[in-house]
């Protein structure tokens, strides 16, 4: 079903299931001022409201007061360590159900930045909000509604896989039934039933790593926090658990943030990624806007002729940064995208022939590199 | 409570989990329920061998004062700093969990285990003595409520003393070499510091301490106690906070980790 919002005047769906879990997050309190629509008069006319679920306001499940449209939001924070600034003035948001990515090189500053989104430490200075609560103030209330899977896994290796399950269920206090339930549908989802009453000492990495995973949706979070989730993990474990974050997302709504250095990786999945280095955001968009907003350009020209001198000619030349190839192939990285004709003509003048111009696509390692380089250089 | 439930819930299957394959493949000693029973086993033994003495030397306090901090202290630090060491503290902490009830259920389930232990041990020392020199008449039965007092009293604070060991450090190795330090410093002062007495100061405390009643002196023993673990929690569960465990340690790895890769 949907709800209108006499206050802002909006609807906004209601994803089914436990308490009052919308996009964007509706606290029980404002439900004065929410008016719900039933099927027939729902204008959205979405899949909510064909089945009409009733709405069961559950107190350990209310979020902020106000109304949320970004899981998370950073202005300007900075995180110190004595003599160390591990975060330094970032900025981002990151809307309500997408996966991003952050990335960044070892000592980036991306646990740190996870660690203040949880709450365990007030930033030095700025300003962060995790669905529309300061977690300095609320870390207990942000933590209720967040997952989390660290690179380590986090689980006793003396329990079975079922009693590490029952035990976080017993941590968010899920009903007898509940957990049961949800451990049965969890371990049968990441196909761990078979195993469930071995320790999990004894298991291996993937299924610790789905685990894991399970345990942190276990008891239906908005945010799913993952630090490295495919580390150690094989090529058919990783694709199973990229199929699972994105049904995570596209089906439930949830929102995932995950630290990754695979950048494959980050391409596949995230839909907004940052890229941290020594504490500090050097850039945040999606894949392809940091693809498509390099200043340089590459492109691969065939054709005949291309002699030595043409090379040395195009090396000097002040629109181009490299060039590199043989007589019948020329990689050319340039300054502007624009400046290609200008260059093809230079290539012509100078005897050659071409038959062909492609523009190399560049991915989002090639991004990656390119600005942790950069930075370097600055 | 309900929090503290059910870390005390964690807490105890997991100190009485058997690690498989084969619990007889192992070093008996690297298991909980190995320390507990060579805890038990040892201490019934020293009371059969000392017998009627154990009701009467005041060397025989060393089991169920000693020999608890050290029993408790494996199981403390292995919580605290082994959590720390496996990353499962970590995933502990960002739940919705409060530290206090993380703090005490992980003090709780060891104090609770070692002190019925204690209990153990005395029944079985009280059986011993009266088999192997009771001359067919038993030994008093109020020893068996002194025990296990003590070792609750004791236990708490070797695992004050242990919980502060491995806040301060991140492996249990670490942890372990600290409480081992501090528990030999602390006798190797307390022996300076009697023998830098003059001889007759010194003559006249030993007199002193040795005609105490034994009961004023139990409860003497029992207050200062009580007084020292009441203080060591209490400076425990003040440093138990998540800004410590994790951002420090994420500062001390990062350091490494700077170190490392810069070569120094």
């Amino acid at each position: 079903m949907c709800i209108y919002d006499m206050l802002n005047g909006k609807i906004y769906a209601l994803r089914t299931g436990l308490g009052l879990k919308t996009r964007p997050y509706v606290n029980s309190s404002r439900l004065s001022q929410l008016y719900l629509l039933s099927a027939l008069e729902c204008p959205l006319n979405c899949s909510f409201c064909s089945q009409h679920h009733p709405i069961r306001p559950n107190p350990t499940r209310e979020v902020g007061l106000e109304m949320v449209q970004y899981a998370i939001r950073a202005e300007g924070v900075t995180f110190e360590y004595p003599g160390v600034i591990a975060v330094d003035h970032i900025s981002f948001t990151v809307p309500c159900g997408i996966i991003f990515g952050l990335l960044g090189p070892n000592g980036a500053g991306k646990s740190t930045t996870i660690r203040l989104l949880l709450g365990y430490a007030h930033p030095t200075s700025g300003r962060v909000e995790v669905l529309g609560m300061d977690p300095g103030a609320r870390g207990t209330e942000i933590r209720e509604h967040v997952g989390v899977v660290f690179d380590q896994d986090g689980h006793y290796d003396g329990l079975t896989g079922e009693q590490n399950l029952e035990f976080y269920a017993r941590v968010w206090r899920l009903s007898k039934t509940e957990t049961k339930n949800r451990s049965n549908e969890l371990l049968n989802r990441f196909g761990l039933w078979d195993h469930r009453k071995e320790q999990v000492g004894t298991w291996s990495r993937g299924m610790r790593r789905k685990l894991a995973l399970a345990r942190a949706l276990l008891h239906r979070p908005e945010l799913l926090i993952l630090d490295e989730p495919s580390a150690g993990l094989d090529p058919v474990a990783v694709s199973i658990l990229h199929q699972e974050l994105l049904t995570l997302v596209q089906k439930d709504g949830m929102t995932v943030i995950l630290t990754t250095h695979n950048m494959a990786e980050a391409e596949k999945l995230c839909a907004s990624v940052g890229v941290l280095k020594q504490g500090k955001l050097l850039t945040v968009g999606s894949p392809n806007e940091l693809k498509t907003s390099r200043v340089e350009a590459s492109f691969q020209l065939l054709g005949t002729n291309f002699s030595p001198d043409l090379f040395s000619h195009l090396s000097h030349h002040p629109l181009v940064s490299a060039v590199k190839g043989d007589s019948g192939q020329l990689h050319l990285t340039i300054t502007s995208e624009t400046s290609i004709t200008e260059l093809i003509k230079v290539v012509l003048e100078q005897g050659g022939q071409v038959s062909e111009v492609m523009r190399d696509r560049s991915s989002l390692e090639d991004v990656y590199m390119a600005l942790v380089e950069d930075d370097r250089h600055d | 409570m309900t929090d503290l439930w059910t870390v005390i819930w964690k807490e105890f299957n997991e100190l009485l989990s058997v690690p498989q394959p084969a619990f007889f493949g192992r070093n008996l000693i690297s298991t909980p329920i190995g320390r507990m029973a060579i805890f038990v086993v040892g201490s019934v033994v020293v009371a059969a061998a000392m017998g009627g003495s154990l009701f009467t030397t005041a060397g025989a306090l060393f089991i169920p004062i000693v020999m608890p901090c050290f029993l408790v202290s494996t199981f403390v630090v292995d919580t605290f700093a082994g959590e720390r060491e496996r990353g499962t503290l970590e995933t502990l902490l960002a739940s919705r969990l409060n530290m206090q009830a993380v703090f005490f259920g992980k003090m709780a389930v060891p104090i609770a285990v070692t002190t019925v232990c204690t209990g153990l041990a005395a029944l079985g020392g009280w059986l011993a003595a009266d088999v192997f020199a009771s001359h067919a008449s038993f030994f008093p039965l109020a020893f068996l409520g002194t025990w296990p007092l003590l070792g609750f009293l004791s236990s708490s604070l070797g695992a004050g003393v242990s919980a502060l060991a491995s806040e301060a450090s991140s492996t249990v190795r670490g942890s372990q070499q600290t409480v081992t330090y501090a528990v030999m410093g602390f006798f190797m002062v307390l022996v300076l510091i009697v023998n830098t007495l003059p001889v007759p100061m010194r003559h006249r405390f030993l007199i002193a301490v040795l005609s105490i009643n034994p009961t004023i002196g139990i409860l003497m023993v029992i207050g200062v106690l009580t007084i020292i673990d009441v203080s060591l929690w209490w400076v425990a569960a003040s440093r138990f906070n998540r800004e410590r465990l994790l951002m420090k340690t994420a500062l001390r790895n990062r350091r490494k980790f700077k170190s490392v890769i810069s070569g120094h």
